[in-house]
C-alpha cells in the first residue's frame, strides 16, 4: 500500500536523531614545544647552602630539563608563592605564569652528616601531585641525585626515559696532549681515565658502563685496550701485526667486533671480551671497517667501499654476505644504531658537508639532522632522543647534539683544546 | 456490489487507523525530550585546521571558503521562510512528477490525498502553506521534518564543513557558531605539544562541559586514548592551559557549547 510504504520510509528518517548531542571540533596539529615548568628552589638545611660547584640542586634540575629541549623552565623569582610543602602552594598563581608543572622540593639535614633530599612534582592545571620522592644521601651525591630527579620528571611528563643520570666520554687535545676523558651527561665532572702524548680514538662503552673500550697509539701504533672505569685496570684486546682499531662491544657485553689488517686490508673480526676467540666476519679485497652491533645482537653494520665509494653493509653475525643498507650520495660512513633498532644515524657528505644523516631502516628514507661542514662520531644517547656528535666551530673541536627529529640542536659548552671522538654511555640504575 | 462497498471503507478506516497511529507515534515523539540537552537546533560540525603554526595567519583563511555558500542567505532578512519559498517550485514540481508517474497506474481516488503528505518529506524548506485535510498531522510532520533537516548534509558546502545550519534558523547565527569553533580549535590547538605524541598519527577523542565563562567544569574525559600516555596528557594539559575558551555571550548561542566533543590529530597538518 503505497501510504504505509510512504509513512514507513518517511518515519525511517527518524533513525538518525537518536545521534550525539554535544558540538564536535577537530583540532589539527599543534603549535607548543615545549612543556612549560617552574622548579621552585628547595629549601635547605638550616645554615647549610648545600650547592655543586655553583649551583642548587633545582639550577641543576632545571639547566638538564632546559638542555633536552623539551621543557621551558620558567623564572620562578617574581612569583610570591614560594612553597616546599604540598600544603603551600597555591595553584592559581602558577597558572598565572602559564606553568603546566610544578616541582616543590626539600633539603633536611640527617645525623651522620648526610642530607634528606624530598621533591613533588605537580600539575598545576589539575591541581594535583604526579609523583613525589625522597632520597638519603651524602652531601658529594648531591649533583647526582638532581639528575635523577630531572630523570623522573621527565619521564613522567614525556613518557620516555631521561637521560640525564648517564655519562658521556670524549677525547681532548691540549697541546699535544690526549686525554680519554669521563663526564656527566651535563659536561660536569671530567675525569681522565687515559692520558698520553699519543692519540687516542674510538672509545666504546661496555653496556653495563662499567668499561671502555678504545684504541691507543702509545706503543707507536693502533692497539685495543680495555679499561675497567671501576678498576683503573686495563688489558690488551687486540694488539696483532699491522692496525688494531674501531672496537664496538656486542649488547651482551661478551664481545666485541674490532678492524684488524694482521691478514690483508682492514677486515671486521669478532673477539670474546678477554681477548680469545678471535674471528674473521669480513672478507673483501677492500677496506672494511667502522662495525656497529644491532641491539638484537643479530648483526654487524660496517663501513666498507667494496662497491667503489664507502657506503653502509649489514652482514649477520653468524656470516653471510652483506647487505648494502645506504643508496643515498656517494659516500656514507660510520653507522650507528639507535637503541630501538629502527633507525640509523651515520656520517653522510652531502649539502656542502659532512654531516649527521638519520636513515629509516625500513623505510630507507634519510633526513639531514645536523648543519656543520665536518661532523663525526654520531652516537645515540640511551633514549634514542638526542645524538651526540663532534663538529668544528671556529677551526677548533667541539661536541654537538641534536635530537632524532632535527628539532632541538644545541651544542656543547667549549672547553680549551679540541673534543672530538664523544660516545655517550649507558643507562644505569 | 460488495466489494464495491469494502473497498473505499477499507481503505478510509485504514488510512484513519494509520493516522491515528501517527499521532500517536508523533505525541510519543514530542512527550519525551530525546536528546540530552537540546530539543532542537543542534548541529554537528567538523572543522579542519590543516593551516600552519602561525596564529595570525590561519585566522582570514578559513572564513573565505566558509562564507561562500552562506552570503546568499545571510543578506536575505531575517526570517528566511517567505524567501526559500522561490527556490521549491524546482524541487517541488519533481516529486510531483515522480508521485504522480507512480501513482497513476494506481486508483486515482487515493492521489490527492496522498500526494500532499508524500510531497513534505523530500523539501527542504519549511512550508507554511495550511494543509485542507491533514491538519494537525502535517503540523506534527513539519516539525519532524525540520529537525530532519538539521541532520542532512547540504550538499555544495567546500571541503572541510560537512553538515549545514538548520534553515530554520538564522545563517548568521550559524555563522557565529563556526567563528567559535574556530576561535576554540584555534586556542586549544595553540596549546598541544605534538613532541609528545610520538612519530605515528595518534588519534584521541576529549569530552569537556563549559561554563559559560568559558572554564572547563572538572577534567576532560578522556573518550579515546592516543595509545601514548605522555600524549593523553599533554592534550588533556593543552586544553585545560586554553582555559578560558572563547564561548559566546547569548545564552541560545552558548547552550550549543556547553558540552564538547574535541577530536584531536596532532601529528597531522
Amino acid at each position: 500500500m503505497m501510504n504505509f510504504r510512504s509513512i514507513f520510509a518517511f518515519l525511517s528518517l527518524f533513525l538518525p536523531l537518536t545521534g550525539q548531542a554535544a558540538l564536535t571540533i577537530e583540532i589539527v596539529g599543534g603549535a607548543a614545544q615545549q612543556i612549560p615548568i617552574a622548579i621552585v628552589p628547595f629549601s635547605q638545611p638550616a645554615g647549610a647552602q648545600l650547592s655543586s660547584q655553583q649551583q642548587t640542586i633545582s639550577d641543576i634540575i632545571g639547566a638538564d630539563l632546559r638542555r633536552s629541549g623539551l621543557f621551558r623552565v620558567l623564572e620562578t623569582r617574581g612569583v610570591a608563592n614560594q612553597p616546599h610543602d604540598i600544603a603551600e602552594v597555591r595553584y592559581p598563581e602558577w597558572s598565572a605564569v602559564q606553568a603546566q608543572a610544578l616541582t616543590i622540593g626539600k633539603i633536611e639535614a640527617l645525623p651522620g652528616g648526610r642530607y634528606k633530599v624530598s621533591f613533588r612534582l605537580l600539575d598545576v592545571l589539575r591541581q594535583n601531585q604526579l609523583t613525589g620522592l625522597e632520597y638519603e644521601i651524602a652531601p658529594a651525591q648531591l649533583r647526582l641525585t638532581a639528575h635523577r630527579i630531572a630523570d623522573v620528571i621527565y619521564e613522567k611528563l614525556t613518557g620516555e626515559p631521561g637521560v640525564f643520570s648517564t655519562r658521556i666520554t670524549y677525547v681532548t687535545k691540549v697541546g699535544k696532549r690526549y686525554s680519554l676523558q669521563v663526564a656527566d651527561a651535563d659536561g660536569f665532572n671530567p675525569q681522565s681515565v687515559v692520558a698520553s702524548n699519543e692519540p687516542i680514538i674510538s672509545p666504546s662503552w661496555s653496556p653495563d658502563g662499567t668499561s671502555l673500550a678504545y684504541v691507543s697509539f702509545e706503543k707507536k701504533k693502533p692497539v685495543v685496550y680495555i679499561q675497567s672505569l671501576v678498576s683503573g685496570k686495563r688489558h690488551v684486546l687486540a694488539n696483532y701485526k699491522g692496525n688494531n682499531s674501531a672496537p664496538a662491544w656486542s649488547p651482551d657485553g661478551r664481545r666485541l667486533a674490532v678492524v684488524l689488517t694482521h691478514a690483508a686490508n682492514s677486515q671486521i673480526y669478532v673477539i670474546n671480551e678477554d681477548g680469545t676467540g678471535l674471528k674473521q666476519l669480513t672478507s673483501s679485497r677492500r677496506i672494511d671497517t667502522e662495525p656497529f652491533w644491532s641491539p638484537d645482537g643479530q648483526s654487524i653494520y660496517f663501513t666498507s667501499d667494496r662497491g667503489g665509494s664507502p657506503q653502509i653493509y649489514r652482514v649477520a653475525v653468524s656470516g653471510g654476505d652483506p647487505q648494502r643498507v645506504t643508496f643515498e650520495g656517494s659516500y656514507n660512513v660510520s653507522p650507528r644504531i639507535s637503541p630501538d633498532g629502527k633507525s640509523m644515524a651515520f656520517i653522510s657528505r652531502g649539502q656542502g658537508g659532512f654531516k649527521v644523516a638519520l636513515q629509516d631502516l625500513a623505510t630507507g628514507q634519510v633526513q639531514y639532522l645536523s648543519d656543520g661542514r665536518q661532523d663525526e662520531s654520531p652516537s645515540f644517547a640511551p633514549n634514542g632522543r638526542l645524538i651526540l656528535y663532534a663538529t668544528t666551530v671556529r677551526g677548533k673541536g667541539t661536541l654537538a647534539a641534536v635530537s632524532a627529529d632535527g628539532r632541538v640542536k644545541q651544542r656543547l659548552s667549549e672547553t680549551s683544546g679540541d673534543v672530538r671522538e664523544p660516545a655517550w654511555g649507558p643507562a644505569v640504575k | 456490489m460488495i466489494r464495491k462497498h469494502e473497498n473505499p471503507l477499507a481503505f478510509k478506516a485504514g488510512f484513519l487507523s494509520l493516522l491515528v497511529h501517527v499521532i500517536f507515534l508523533g505525541i510519543l515523539i514530542f512527550s519525551f525530550n530525546w536528546k540530552a540537552v537540546q530539543p532542537a537546533n543542534i548541529a554537528q560540525v567538523e572543522l579542519w585546521d590543516s593551516l600552519p603554526v602561525e596564529k595570525p595567519e590561519p585566522q582570514p583563511r578559513p572564513e573565505p571558503p566558509k562564507p561562500e555558500p552562506k552570503p546568499e542567505p545571510k543578506p536575505e532578512p531575517p526570517k528566511p521562510e517567505p524567501k526559500p519559498e522561490p527556490p521549491k517550485p524546482e524541487p517541488v514540481p519533481e516529486p510531483k512528477a515522480d508521485i504522480q508517474v507512480k501513482k497513476e497506474p494506481e486508483k486515482k481516488p487515493v492521489e490527492k490525498p496522498k500526494e500532499k503528505p508524500k510531497e513534505k518529506p523530500p523539501e527542504k524548506k519549511v512550508e507554511k502553506k495550511p494543509e485542507p485535510e491533514p491538519d494537525p498531522l502535517a503540523e506534527l510532520k513539519k516539525m519532524m521534518l525540520e529537525e530532519q533537516m538539521e541532520v542532512k548534509p547540504r550538499p555544495p558546502s567546500p571541503a572541510p564543513v560537512a553538515p549545514s545550519p538548520t534553515p530554520a534558523e538564522s545563517a548568521a547565527t550559524q555563522g557565529q557558531v563556526d567563528e567559535f569553533i574556530r576561535r576554540i580549535s584555534q586556542k586549544i590547538r595553540g596549546n598541544v605539544n605534538r613532541q609528545l605524541c610520538g612519530s605515528g598519527k595518534p588519534e584521541l577523542e576529549l569530552e569537556i562541559s563549559l561554563m559559560p565563562t568559558g572554564e572547563v567544569v572538572g577534567t576532560p574525559r578522556l573518550l579515546k586514548s592516543s595509545g601514548l600516555s605522555a600524549c593523553d596528557d599533554a592534550v588533556v594539559r593543552a586544553v585545560l592551559q586554553s582555559q578560558p575558551l572563547p564561548v559566546p555571550t547569548e545564552p541560545n548561542l552558548f547552550a550549543r557549547f556547553r558540552d564538547l566533543r574535541l577530536k584531536f590529530r596532532p601529528n597531522d597538518g
